[in-house]
């Protein structure tokens, strides 16, 4: 349904920190079921992620470290938390610009506050239910990778 | 010897100095026989002097009698140029004691005729003077003119001694002597008996003023002799002694209940002097010390405290007499060997003129206190902590009993797609999902359920031989251990520890299951079991050569749903429990790693047997 119309079929790259490989699975079935357009990396925890987006140790190769143009980020990671993932994003010049999702199962007011005081650029509670988590999935890549309108690079 | 002869001399001033010195009493008898004295004297002189005089006027007048008669008898003898009849006339003069001489003149001055009395021998004979007598020093002489018919023939000389006189003022004298000399010894007597009216009680009033200074006695009273100006003085006297009686007895009072107080309070009180010298203290110091109060006078902080402590408290005490301004201190105090605290309050003593002459210093012991706010802190960290932990602990629970769920329910909604799309494969796949996830739950809830029990629910700690623990572990870990073909030895020696049998098991279990699933790619993986002394504690180990930890999480790993690897199964509480029941038995744990592929130990201490 929904093509990347923007980006003239270049795939978008997505980078999911996730350390639960089931709802990765999910999330990912989902994306394919509503033929969002992408290229979906999955790390499992918060030192992965931040080895990832600042290239370094075994993704220290750039051609293995595309930069993403949307991270999806859980809040409760092994190693680096989610928080402190997405502080040091937000206050890296390089990084800064890209938006930021996080997609976790914790609705506490303290998470909330403490993830927007970091800039977050949105904060989705993963739903129970199937149907209703099948449809955030889709308004996400809708929204995010459609409707939003990314910063571009360099000006 | 020179300095006595000088004060024996009499002068003005050493009389004066004497007389201050003496007596009231002698000097009343002195200074009235003085005045009896000196009146006396003063009649008997003018009684002696006028009996003098009157005499003298009678023996010129009975001498110039005689002289008349004389100068009449011989008339006419000189008429008739008779010196014989002369002669005879003024040899009856014999008859006359005190004539010693007389002589008949002629006109012309030439001697007619003389007397001489027999004992005396005449000098030169007077020149013929014209009428009227005069006393010499010791005579009276008189002349008279002879004339017949109004016309002068001659003269006529007596001369008479004062012997007569002489006689009676030595008479006189002696009497006057005598008389004076009685009424100076009844004066004296009568001084004696006199003196008292007035010596008795100035006497009684200085007798009454020693004793009350010697015995500080202010009860005693002086007695009022009549109402002269003495009586005014011991009626004035008795009243101030009534005051200085009245303001005495109100100090003593003020005094007594100052005593009371002090030597009642159970705070300690002390005085001590500019130099930090003691001067005194209350009984509840004096118990602190061992010591009765009196003792303690002239004493230091030396002679109490051990050094440091006494240079403390003599800092202190400077500090406060240079600036004059007292302070709250609270601070350590040995009281019978036994550390405690105090609070202190030294406050400097002024004078008159606000000079600082000492410090006066009270203090209590606060240690029940300073130990109730160490408790009191001790618990609000642990409040602190515990809900701290609770907070992580509903926080977590909300995520990670969420998580399971979202895959069950999830995977569910797929296996509708499956089954639709006939995906057979997939659809096995997903229900295996949904049953690790099922499974991954039920142990979280079980696995919760114990962790809180810790603490609550607890067996009576028993004496544990670790060495037999380790075996059971072993034991029962013996299917995981062969499949690794993990070599695990377990040292014989461990300690006998004490404490909660099946609490500690698990401790175990979870440390060996750790170290088989942390085992990463090791080829050759051993697990080792065993203890070391260290500073007189024993730690026991459980050291693996599996994957080792990064040193960055060393701290975090014991955290509730804490993992490192997002891969491993396991619910992330193992290790939170193992925490959890090694500090409920008083022990410590923590995890030495040199790093990934390093390897790791997890040590721990634990109460020994026979410790509590």
């Amino acid at each position: 349904m929904l093509k990347n119309t923007k980006f003239a079929g270049e795939p978008l790259e997505i980078l999911l920190v996730e350390d639960n490989e089931d709802h990765a699975e999910l999330i990912g079935r989902s994306f394919e079921k509503h033929q969002v357009l992408n290229k979906l990396k999955l790390v499992r925890d918060g030192a992965e992620a931040l080895d990832y987006l600042f290239r370094r140790n075994r993704y220290s190769d750039p051609a293995t470290s595309p930069r993403p143009h949307i991270i999806l980020l859980d809040l409760r990671l092994p190693k680096v938390d989610g928080l402190e993932v997405l502080s040091q994003i937000k206050e890296s010049e390089m990084l800064n610009r890209i938006p930021i999702v996080v997609l976790t199962s914790s609705k506490a007011n303290g998470d909330i506050n403490k993830a927007y005081a970091h800039h977050v650029n949105s904060y989705l509670v993963k739903p129970v239910d199937f149907n209703k988590f099948t449809e955030l999935m889709k308004d996400l890549g809708f929204y995010w990778l459609g409707w939003n309108q990314q910063s571009g690079g360099p000006e | 010897m020179k300095n006595g002869l000088e004060n024996r001399k009499v002068t003005p001033g050493s009389l004066i100095k004497w007389f201050g010195k003496i007596r009231i009493k002698q000097k009343l008898v002195l200074i009235i026989m003085i005045v009896s004295l000196a009146s006396m004297l003063i009649a008997s002189g003018s009684f002696l002097i006028y009996e003098r005089i009157i005499m003298q006027q009678r023996m010129a007048s009975d001498l110039s009698a005689l002289v008349e008669m004389l100068a009449d008898n011989c008339e006419a003898a000189l008429s008739f140029n008779d010196p014989t009849d002369a002669k005879h006339i003024l040899s009856s003069l014999k008859a006359v004691d005190s004539i010693a001489f007389a002589s008949i003149y002629q006109a012309d001055g030439t001697v007619f005729a003389t007397y001489q009395r027999s004992d005396f021998e005449m000098g030169k004979i007077p020149e013929p003077q014209s009428d009227g007598y005069h006393f010499g020093k010791d005579w009276l002489v008189i002349f008279k003119q002879i004339s017949l018919g109004g016309k002068p023939i001659g003269t006529a000389y007596l001369q008479s001694d004062l012997s007569a006189i002489s006689e009676f003022l030595r008479q006189s004298l002696i009497t006057l002597g005598v008389v004076v000399m009685f009424s100076a010894l009844f004066a004296y007597y009568l001084a004696i008996r006199l003196q008292r009216v007035v010596s008795t009680p100035i006497f009684h009033l200085s007798e009454t003023a020693a004793a009350i200074s010697k015995n500080r006695d202010y009860s005693i009273r002086a007695s009022i002799f009549g109402e002269d100006e003495l009586g005014v003085l011991t009626a004035a006297f008795n009243e101030m002694l009534s005051e200085v009686e009245k303001s005495h007895s109100s100090i003593r009072d003020s005094e007594r209940k100052f005593r009371t107080l002090v030597d009642n309070i159970p705070v300690k009180v002390f005085m001590k002097d500019k130099e930090s010298v003691y001067l005194s203290c209350n009984p509840s110091y004096a118990a602190d010390l061992d010591i009765s109060p009196e003792e303690i006078s002239g004493k230091t902080d030396y002679d109490y405290y051990p050094v440091g402590v006494a240079e403390k408290y003599r800092a202190d005490d400077k500090r406060i007499i240079e600036s004059g301004k007292r302070e709250d201190i609270e601070e350590e105090f040995i009281q019978h060997g036994r550390h405690c605290w105090v609070q202190t309050i030294k406050i400097p003593i002024m004078d008159d003129a606000n000079n600082v002459t000492g410090i006066l210093g009270v203090f209590w012991d606060i240690t029940e206190r300073k130990l109730a706010e160490e408790m009191r802190e001790i618990h609000v960290a642990q409040l602190e902590n515990q809900s701290a932990e609770l907070e992580r602990f509903t926080y977590t629970v909300s995520h990670d009993l969420r998580s399971p769920i979202i895959t069950i329910k999830g995977f569910l909604g797929e296996l509708i797609k499956d089954a639709e799309e006939g995906d057979i494969d997939r659809l096995h796949g997903d229900i295996k999902r949904i049953s690790t996830a099922a499974t991954k739950m039920g142990n979280l809830l079980e696995d919760l359920l114990n962790l809180s029990r810790i603490g609550r629910i607890a067996d009576e700690p028993v004496d544990v031989s670790l060495d037999k623990l380790a075996h059971e572990v072993a034991e029962s870990l013996h299917g995981p251990i062969s499949e690794r073909g993990v070599r695990l030895e377990i040292e014989s020696d461990l300690p006998i520890v004490r404490g909660d049998h099946v609490r500690l098991h698990e401790v175990m279990q979870n440390l060996i299951e750790n170290a088989i699933k942390f085992m990463g790619d090791q080829t050759r993986p051993g697990i080792q079991v065993g203890s070391r002394c260290v500073d007189d504690e024993t730690i026991i180990y459980v050291r693996d050569n599996g994957q080792g930890i990064d040193p960055v999480y060393l701290d975090k790993i014991f955290g509730l749903f804490e993992q490192l690897d997002g891969k491993t199964e396991g619910t992330g509480i193992g290790l939170a429990l193992v925490k959890r029941i090694i500090e409920y038995h008083g022990g410590r744990i923590w995890v030495e790693s040199e790093g990934p592929e390093c390897g790791s130990s997890f040590c721990f201490t634990i109460p020994l047997k026979g410790v509590s």
